[in-house]
């Protein structure tokens, strides 16, 4: 009776005693790990801390303005080029009949949505190229703010062929501007 | 049998001994573990007064040292910062090789002197300065060299990564992280105290935009510089504050007096014509005069030695509304002395034109103005002579008179809602009728040159000449212009000034506001409006037409002090 409680405690003190030794060596392992971390930490800090300033000095208004002007074909707005969709011209409803390309449009849209919501869009895409600027290479934002609309429909388009057709029958409308018409410009 | 008890009782005498000391051992033990299991129960259970100081202290990265907070602007943009850079060193007593290092060294430090470099590290000494605060770069560089002996010190150093953009404004601080200028001045207690960057109410790009149009403006008509304000007329923001020449606060060590000058707060002028908007306010808001009183402006005044003149004569009778657009001082100081010396003096100062400038910067000027108001006085101090205030009293005390009525005191910080520091100076009405008559003078008076199709600018020239000892120059003028937009609904007020312009071809040899500042405003307005999301209005529509236009219907004149309705 005796024999057995003995080596119970024993075994019991020595596994407490190889858990304990475990535990040690693993908080001290974990705070040598704990250590390093803050030390890098502490690095990635100063760095951010730098990167800051120097993100702050890159930016600096009047470097902006140069590389913009060597490099972009991009020109301050002017109020005269903005505009509100309501200021628009009234025009009549087009005719599908006269116009393929916009019978195009109303094919590969009709079963996706109901168009009578997009047809002042639709005539507001194609008033747009007549006022659009002389100059054809520069992104206007006429032509960009006529077509946002253009984007929730595009979406409503489930398959990808809609909006290739789309992307066409805007290439068709814009010309070489098209690309400008998703919002994107260079 | 007495051995036997004798022997007995000492047998007993010794058990109990033992009996005594076993319990009193063993209470020994009961009470120690009785203390570890109680304090086992308070650390366990009820424990927990905090993380011990050994744990937390390991548990928290060392946050980046920093002698000084940041300043940034109203988007965040950094305007000040400090960095810890790095300061070469060299210990010449462990360098084997000076002229090897000192080649070395210049290859990466190329503005060293590889001559003067090898003489300091062959010197004796165990310590010489080589190259103070490197940037990241360099000090990577001189390390990857590898050469014993040359060691690093870091220093804090403050750095403005915008440079002279916004110097005026930031000012500078000393090597020893002392503001001396500036914002970096008067804030500087709690720049050193707090984390916490100060935010500004300066947005960084309409600082550049107005920085560069004036800086054209100022070289276009060789001027000596000038100043430019846009402030918020709702909040008393400073949204963009600009001083020409400026300077560069990364190397403040050899700037002229002259750029240091910030004209915009510190500098005070006669604003010349500027000052009618007052005029005409304090006359409506007293009621001197209304819309639809008129003056005799056929003759020039004369007063004591002086004698009051027009610049563009109409040499007839002028509407009050005339007087304004045609910028007539004859009219202006006609309409003064119906206001009278104190009234004018008792709005001027509600208007904060009588005293120091509330705006958080230790560069602001103090008003000039007579000391003894006479009748004369009041009457150049009408159109403007005779009184000097700095651009940003004016751009405030303007931004109230068309705001209806409220002066807010300029701020360079942040805010977040409308303050509540307002104080009413005149009435809704008054500031509804300020509005149309500035809207005149741009859209058909002095100020055509400053608008800006679609955006309703509004605004007063202002031409003077400057005093040199004590006599007015003739071709030493001080060109400035007050603009506001968009008149329905006023948001902002740009102000420009030009310091001595030259009348150039272009101009017809003019250097008046209308032909040198107002244009500056003009552009000014047309590339900021769209930044604050202001768009542009058809400003030939009917219900605009109507509500910035002045409806003069009046009968004939009856002379000088006669309201008339």
């Amino acid at each position: 009776m005796k024999r057995p409680a003995t080596l119970i405690l024993f075994s019991l003190a020595v596994v407490a005693g190889g858990v304990l030794f475990g535990i040690a060596f693993e908080v001290s392992a974990l705070e040598e790990r704990l250590t390093v971390l803050n030390k890098q930490i502490t690095q990635d800090r100063d760095t951010i801390h730098v990167l800051r300033a120097e993100w702050s000095y890159l930016n600096q208004p009047e470097r902006l303005e140069d590389l913009s002007r060597r490099y972009l074909e991009l020109q301050p707005l002017e109020g005269s080029q903005l505009s509100e969709i309501a200021a628009l011209p009234a025009r009549r409803a087009p005719d599908p009949a006269a116009d393929p390309v916009l019978a195009a449009l109303l094919a590969d849209a009709a079963p996706a949505k109901p168009l009578s919501a997009d047809a002042p869009i639709a005539s507001a895409l194609n008033a747009a190229p007549k006022q659009r600027p002389a100059a054809p290479h520069r992104p206007s934002r006429h032509v960009r703010l006529a077509s946002q609309p253009v984007s929730p429909a595009t979406a409503t388009g489930t398959a990808a062929s809609d909006k290739a057709a789309l992307d066409e029958a805007l290439r068709a409308i814009f010309g070489n501007t098209a690309s400008n018409a998703g919002g994107a410009s260079r | 049998m007495t051995e036997r008890i004798s022997f007995e009782s000492a047998q007993k005498k010794a058990l109990d001994t033992a009996r005594t000391r076993l319990l009193v051992g063993g209470a020994l033990m009961a009470a120690a573990f009785l203390v570890i299991g109680v304090r086992l129960v308070d650390v366990t259970l009820f424990g927990e007064s905090g993380p011990s100081r050994l744990t937390s202290a390991r548990n928290i990265a060392v946050e980046t040292q920093m002698d000084r907070a940041d300043i940034v602007d109203r988007n965040g943009v950094l305007l000040a910062t400090s960095l810890t850079t790095a300061s070469l060193y060299g210990n010449p007593r462990k360098i084997f090789d000076p002229q090897a290092a000192a080649r070395a060294l210049v290859s990466v430090l190329p503005e060293l002197s590889e001559a003067e470099v090898a003489g300091q590290l062959s010197s004796d000494r165990e310590f010489v300065w080589l190259s103070r605060n490197l940037t990241p770069r360099q000090h990577y560089e001189v390390n990857r060299l590898g050469i014993p002996g040359f060691d690093f010190r870091h220093e804090q150093r403050r750095v403005y990564p915008l440079g002279r953009l916004t110097a005026h404004i930031v000012g500078f601080s000393s090597i020893d992280n002392d503001g001396l200028a500036g914002i970096e001045k008067s804030f500087d207690a709690a720049l050193s105290e707090r984390r916490k960057p100060v935010m500004l109410s300066i947005d960084v790009r309409v600082q550049q935009i107005l920085r560069r149009e004036l800086a054209a403006q100022i070289e276009k008509f060789r001027a000596i510089g000038g100043s430019g304000i846009v402030l918020d007329v709702r909040t008393g923001e400073i949204v963009s504050l600009v001083s020409l020449p400026d300077f560069d606060p990364n190397e403040v060590g050899n700037v002229p007096d002259e750029a240091r000058f910030n004209r915009s707060t510190l500098g005070t002028y006669e604003l010349g014509s500027v000052f009618k908007i007052f005029n005409h306010a304090i006359a409506l808001e007293t009621g001197a005069a209304n819309l639809a009183s008129r003056y005799d402006a056929r003759k020039p005044i004369r007063v004591a030695r002086f004698r009051i003149t027009d610049f563009h004569p109409e040499n007839r009778w002028l509407t009050v509304p005339e007087i304004f657009t045609y910028s007539s001082n004859i009219g202006s100081a006609k309409i003064a002395l119906d206001i009278g010396s104190a009234a004018q003096r008792k709005f001027l100062s509600d208007l904060g034109l009588l005293r120091r400038s509330s705006v958080e910067l230790p560069e602001r000027a103090r008003p000039i103005y007579p000391a003894t108001w006479r009748e004369i006085n009041t009457m150049t101090i009408a159109y403007g002579h005779g009184i000097a205030v700095s651009p940003l009293h004016a751009a405030t005390a303007v931004a109230a008179v068309v705001n209806g009525g409220i002066l807010y005191p300029a701020t360079l910080i942040r805010r977040s809602e409308v303050p509540a520091d307002g104080k009413r100076v005149i009435s809704a009405q008054t500031s509804e009728n300020m509005r149309k008559l500035l809207r005149m003078a741009v859209e058909n008076g002095t100020g055509r040159n400053a608008n800006a199709p679609g955006y309703l600018v509004g605004g007063k020239t202002g031409t003077a000449e400057k005093q040199v000892d004590g006599r007015y120059k003739r071709n030493a003028l001080i060109s400035s212009f007050i603009g506001v937009f968009p008149m329905n609904a006023p948001r902002y007020v740009v102000m420009v000034h030009l310091d001595e312009p030259k009348g150039i071809k272009e101009s017809y040899g003019y250097a008046t506001a209308g032909w040198t500042a107002a244009p500056v405003v003009g552009r000014v307005i047309s590339l900021i409006a769209p930044l604050f999301g202001i768009a542009p209005v058809d400003e030939s529509a009917a219900e605009i037409r109507r509500a910035l236009t002045v409806n003069v219907t009046a009968p004939r004149a009856r002379g000088r002090g006669i309201a008339t309705n």
